[in-house]
């Protein structure tokens, strides 16, 4: 403020200044070149004035020769005095004549100064004859005093100019007085306690006054807005404690409902897997009674796992530990699943399910059993709330913002929602009303965890609906969901997927029956699980389907018999008592003797991203589907000493086809694009059986058989060729000296070619060379 | 046409400042010539008692004197000869005589007074402002007879006039030194000395 002060009161001395120094030089300027000639002009106008007249009355005495006259003329002029200085205007006067003669007077004047000279000629008025001349010394002492006078008025002028400044300056300093005191006040306040800026002693100018007062406002301004913030931070500090609060009982709800899921679900596995034990030897035993309480104790049993899957699932999101598992899926695949699931529920309600799904609607990268369930969950509702009606699910995509999206809309003409139903539809624990829940019973968590499903994959889930009308659910879900760094999908667990009606073909031999042919009567499947009756179960189940059970109910039993018997498979609990299942699987897959091993993960915890990651094979929940686990053994056993298929083909889709089937028969499959890169397969590896396009680029099937034949260790290799050529007879038979089959490609079906493999595979060692021809396979356009 | 007057007033009334800027100008150029014209009339009124006493000091007076022993003033004009009769009349009027000698004060138009033939004058009173070249010829003129050329008008002095008007707080004689050499006239000592002179 002192700068300020000092800064403002220096800039109006430095203008005063100039301005003064200005003046002065335009005084000084205008006096030098101004004044001053004026002056001097004027008091030499007054001389040249004094001596005319008297010069005509000179001549007029020159004329009468009367000097007596001229005389006293001179003497007249001399007595002239200025007022002002009471001295002689006139310093001497001389007449000169041409004939010589002069007359001179003068004053008695002592001056310093030069006078002013002025002299006319005379003249004789009527001749015009020249007289002589008149020299006449005007006082300058007048002239003098008036220069002296100006000087002295200027610098009166510059004093007082001077005295101006400086009064200026004081009043300034005076005026910012105020300031500066409220400057050093403002610089040494306290915010925390201030109160009211002190009023100055002296008066102030009213626009300081106004500054004065408008800090004041500013202060209590800043002391309301200190109390209003000093409030908000209390209420934010008790909104922040509340919500910590809230988020650790949230964490304590969460962990409990984990705790007290897996604790519900241990039991409860017994229950369902005795039930359904007991329920199949009760049909057999022919106890129809009995079967229908066993099959009330089973479906009580499935309802309760179903309610603790849920409360699990909802457990798991408000923890933020939800995964997202994402693979890419044929979407019309998928809808079959889930129609087939519902259609028996509809049809007990007597509804009518309609599909309308785009025709070319592709695949979705999604996880798909949230998908599922979301649409199970949709689905389920729409045909429990509806009686008699129709039920159409609507799939298509659909581009927003340059994204394509994947759009699921269940349309039902069932009870429908009211308004004040529709805000709480998505709540967790709600329902449209206590009599809906009575009705049609349910916990109401179903929509909570699919619309938190689907905001987890980046969609959401819509709902219109009007009472008494029906409702619309929409899911909305982009059609390739990004994939989040700590959630990457388990490459073990992706899904070959081809086109639907492919698969249905595929699918049509009896797989499972297939299956129970090929594999091993005598696999040994070791179950490690403390829990005796889950022990139990699982090999009662596993013995029906012709395994050898052994089991442990410890990590350390586990692994010493895993030692003993090189099981086929192991089955394994997470939740050991005396080590997790997890260092098991780490020490199975760290064993050179032990790693071929297929390790199937049995838990109740959702850890399927671990499982795949140390090495298991496949991963299942308890309570266990036994389908499912009967599925998965299977698979395994086979796995363990499958045969291996190369495929050589140019074409992709023709490969990809070629794998899901054969991989659906249980075949390890190997690829290759080319003539070239199939012979670096069988160099590799040399498979069970290849099959073989005779048509391709760099190096096509004649080129290759030719290659393989060189080979001694490669020419017992089983060879089915497939070609689009349409061989003459002496092609043929070239051919079949060549390869064990010949396939007409183009006319071939996915059943010819399964049944040629499984063929050569159950001969193996006696390759009896076939042609195979299909004149008209209508079912070839898949 | 009526149109053009409506244009060019309202012009004049949107724009009062140039209509007075007009009007003060031409106010200033009519001003300027009246005084101009009346600064002129003074210098000819003031030039008209001082001429016969300059011709009066030229110390080879007697012998520029005409045949008839008169002292022929010459009042030259190119177009207004009614001003330089008027001139000559009021010379003659008030100066009958100079040094004795009987004054004979005559208007004549240049080309006439430039003639051979024409009467040699005593001295030459240039009534008009005359152009640069019929100056020259009547400056010439005057050298070569040795007369003193007189004209009352600012600046002629500086061209070559013999002699004119200088005025500050008094009025002085005022002689060309140059063309005094040139045309070998001799002014008394006295006069020269209280006069200006333009060298």
């Amino acid at each position: 403020m002192n700068k300020f002060y000092s800064h403002i009161t220096n800039k109006v001395t430095v203008f005063l200044v100039g301005i003064m120094v200005f003046v002065l030089a335009a005084v000084s300027m205008h006096w030098i070149l101004i004044m001053l000639p004026v002056i001097k002009d004027g008091e030499q106008t007054k001389a040249d004035l004094l001596v005319t007249p008297y010069t005509r009355l000179i001549e007029q005495s020159v004329n009468r020769n009367d000097l007596a006259q001229v005389e006293e003329i001179l003497n007249h002029l001399l007595l002239l005095r200025d007022s002002k200085l009471n001295q002689p205007m006139v310093v001497s006067i001389r007449v000169a004549l041409v004939g010589g003669a002069v007359i001179e007077k003068a004053n008695p004047v002592n001056s310093q100064y030069t006078p002013f000279i002025a002299e006319t000629p005379i003249f004789d008025s009527s001749t015009s004859v020249l007289l002589g001349k008149t020299n006449l010394e005007y006082n300058s002492e007048l002239y003098h005093h008036l220069i002296d006078d100006a000087e002295r008025r200027l610098y009166v002028a510059m004093v007082a100019v001077i005295l101006l400044i400086l009064v200026v300056q004081r009043k300034i300093s005076l005026l910012l007085k105020p300031l500066n005191a409220l400057a050093h006040y403002l610089e040494s306040v306290d915010l925390n306690k201030a109160a009211a800026v002190p009023h100055p002693r002296n008066k102030m100018a009213m626009e300081i006054t106004q500054v004065w007062q408008a800090v004041n406002q500013l202060f209590s301004r800043l002391q309301l807005r200190d109390e209003q913030l000093k409030l908000g931070h209390e209420a934010a500090q008790s909104a922040l404690k509340q919500k910590l609060d809230a988020e650790s009982a949230n964490m304590a709800k969460s962990q409990f409902l984990a705790n007290m899921s897996h604790e519900l679900r241990t039991p409860l596995n017994a229950i369902i897997g005795y039930s359904e034990i007991l329920r199949d030897e009760m049909a057999h035993d022919s106890h129809p009674h009995l079967t229908n309480d066993l099959n009330k104790i089973y479906t009580a049993g499935k309802n309760l796992l179903s309610l603790i899957n849920d409360v699990l699932d909802l457990s798991k999101i408000e923890a933020g530990k939800m995964q997202l598992f994402l693979e890419e899926v044929k979407v019309n695949l998928l809808i079959d699943e889930v129609l087939n699931i519902v259609k028996p529920l509809a049809e007990k309600n007597a509804n009518e399910i309609e599909l309308d799904i785009d025709a070319g609607i592709g695949t979705i990268k999604v996880d798909i059993m949230k998908l599922r369930q979301s649409l199970l969950n949709l689905l389920s509702n729409a045909v429990k709330f509806t009686t008699g009606g129709k039920i159409v699910l609507q799939v298509y995509r659909e581009i927003i913002s340059d994204e394509e999206w994947i759009k699921f809309v269940v349309k039902d003409t069932g009870i429908g929602l009211s308004e004040t139903q529709v805000e709480t539809l998505f709540d967790a624990f709600s329902q449209a009303d206590m009599s809906t829940t009575r009705r049609y019973g349910g916990t109401g968590l179903g929509l909570a965890i699919s619309q938190k499903f689907c905001r987890l994959m980046g969609g959401e889930i819509t709902v219109e609906s009007k009472l008494g009308k029906g409702s619309v659910f929409t899911i909305v879900l982009p059609a390739y969901i990004k994939e989040p760094a700590d959630t990457k999908a388990d490459q073990g667990s992706e899904v070959q997927f081809v086109d639907s009606n492919k698969l249905t073909r595929a699918r049509k031999p009896d797989i499972r029956k297939i299956r129970d042919e090929r594999r091993s009567k005598t696999s040994t499947v070791l179950v490690i699980d403390d829990d005796p009756m889950a022990c139990e179960l699982q090999q009662r189940h596993l013995s029906k389907q012709s395994y050898e059970v052994v089991c442990a109910s410890s990590g350390e039993e586990g692994i010493q018999k895993i030692n003993e018997i090189l099981p086929e498979v192991i089955l394994l609990d997470v939740m050991l008592t005396d080590m997790s299942g997890w260092q098991v699987l780490t020490y199975v897959k760290s064993q050179s003797h032990l790693v071929h091993i297929p390790v199937i993960m049995l838990t109740m915890i959702n850890d399927k991203h671990t499982a795949y990651s140390l090495g298991a094979t496949a991963y299942l929940t308890k309570p266990i589907d036994w389908d499912e686990l009967t599925l998965t053994v299977n698979k395994c056993v086979r796995k363990a000493g499958q045969e291996t298929v190369l495929v050589i083909d140019d074409d992709a889709d023709a490969r990809k086809l070629a794998r899901l089937i054969l991989e659906n028969d249980g075949y390890a499959v190997i690829e290759a694009e080319n003539g070239y890169l199939g012979l670096m397969r069988v160099a590799e590896r040399i498979p069970s059986i290849i099959l073989l396009d005779l048509v391709m680029p760099n190096m096509n099937g004649q080129e290759f058989l030719n290659e393989l034949e060189l080979n001694e260790s490669w020419q017992g290799i089983p060879v089915i060729a497939l070609t689009a050529m349409e061989l003459d007879e002496n092609e043929r038979r070239g051919l079949e000296k060549r390869v064990s089959i010949i396939i007409q490609k183009g006319i071939y079906s996915i059943d010819q070619v399964l049944g040629a493999v499984r063929r050569i595979s159950s001969k193996n060692q006696h390759p009896n060379t076939q042609n195979v021809k299909i004149a008209d396979d209508k079912s070839r356009d898949g | 046409m009526s149109h053009s007057v409506q244009s060019e007033s309202l012009t004049l009334s949107r724009y009062p400042s140039k209509a007075l800027l007009l009007f003060g100008v031409a106010a200033l150029g009519c001003l300027h010539l009246v005084c101009g014209a009346d600064t002129i009339d003074q210098r000819v009124q003031i030039a008209l008692s001082l001429f016969p006493r300059i011709v009066a000091v030229d110390k080879r007076f007697q012998e520029k004197l005409t045949a008839d022993n008169k002292a022929r003033l010459v009042f030259v004009y190119e177009r207004d000869k009614s001003k330089a009769v008027d001139l000559a009349k009021t010379v003659g009027t008030t100066n009958r005589n100079i040094v004795n000698v009987a004054v004979d004060t005559v208007p004549v138009q240049l080309i006439d007074q430039l003639a051979e033939n024409a009467q040699a004058p005593t001295a030459i009173f240039i009534t008009e402002l005359l152009g640069e070249d019929d100056f020259k010829q009547l400056l010439l003129y005057g050298i070569n007879r040795g007369i003193i050329v007189f004209s009352p008008y600012s600046g002629d002095v500086e061209r070559g006039a013999t002699v004119g008007l200088a005025i500050t707080s008094r009025v002085f004689p005022y002689f060309n030194s140059g063309t005094l050499r040139a045309s070998g006239v001799e002014i008394n000592p006295m006069l020269l000395e209280m006069s200006k002179r333009y060298e």
